[in-house]
């Protein structure tokens, strides 16, 4: 699995899945043909996949501990990349979003998560502590809000004597 | 509270000499034992950096996550766009918090006006001293 990009959830329907092949020693599944969905249509398309807890042996994996151990998280459909993506939609969100949010929260530190500001304070630090202890520490876009977009001046300039 | 750091100007790293602190990095995981060591480094007091930066290959060690990214002016009055990380901050008996951090490719931390500007602070480059009340 490469680093950075730990999760990855098809956007399918699970019943359909007739084959598949996950390789030892890495968490990359692929699937067969047999898939009918626009994001699969390569037999060759292999992508990295977070392997459930409790499914056991990768090379052994049957058909029917992969349904019933992942069948839940298929149903929720979700589509979560890496942490650039994460970052990216709940970004795009806050643009969509911008005046609701700007009314509701200018000035303060908010945390998005899901299309949805889950938490928000004066403090990042409280915020941060808050969100982590409630929701896992994993890669969530948390940002202040102000009408313009910040832009950080950041001079670092140093003198190397040779 | 007031706490003095003595001999708190580094004249082996820089030349003229500069206002140093040193600083506990720690992954803000709340989950993390305890009994994890914070990484240490230290942090030049920077009053025209905006945000704090810490090395890169610190971030990546210790698993910061992303929650953010930034548009960033650099000295040569070149915008770019960067990653903004959470990381635990920690100066003994001063300050341990969670803050907002862009990353560096220098080795030491610059410590921007978003800490700097919570502290009464006062540098002497004659006695070497640095006063944080």
């Amino acid at each position: 699995m490469g680093e950075g990009k730990v999760i990855f959830m098809f956007d399918i329907n699970y019943n359909e899945i007739e084959e598949f092949n996950i390789i030892q020693g890495t968490s990359t599944l692929s699937i067969g043909s047999s898939l009918q969905t626009s994001e699969l249509q390569n037999e060759s398309d292999v992508y990295p996949v977070i392997i459930q807890p409790g499914i056991g042996s990768l090379p052994d994996l049957p058909r029917y501990i992969f349904k019933s151990n992942t069948a839940e998280e298929f149903e929720k459909k979700s589509i979560i990349i890496d942490e650039d993506l994460i970052i990216l939609m709940a970004k795009e969100y806050y643009q969509k979003n911008k005046k609701e949010i700007e009314k509701n929260y200018l000035g303060k530190y908010i945390a998005i998560i899901d299309n949805k500001v889950v938490a928000f304070n004066d403090d990042f630090s409280e915020l941060s502590k808050q969100v982590y202890r409630k929701y896992g520490f994993k890669t969530i876009f948390m940002t202040y809000v102000s009408k313009k977009e910040p832009i950080i001046k950041a001079p670092f300039p140093k003198v190397v004597k040779l | 509270m007031t706490k003095e750091f003595i001999n708190a100007y580094n004249e082996t790293d820089f030349n003229p000499p500069a206002p140093v602190l040193d600083i506990f990095l720690t992954s803000p995981d709340p989950f993390l034992p305890n009994n994890i060591t914070p990484i240490k480094r230290i942090a030049l007091l920077d009053t025209g950096a905006d945000l704090t930066a810490v090395p890169e290959e610190i971030a990546k060690q210790l698993g910061l996550r992303k929650i953010d990214d930034i548009m960033v002016l650099d000295y040569k009055g070149k915008f770019f766009r960067t990653a903004v990380y959470v990381v635990r901050f920690i100066i003994e008996k001063l300050i341990d918090s969670n803050i907002r951090v862009i990353t560096s490719d220098l080795d030491y931390i610059h410590l921007g006006r978003d800490i700097i500007n919570q502290w009464e602070l006062c540098l002497s480059a004659s006695n070497k001293t640095i006063k944080i009340g």
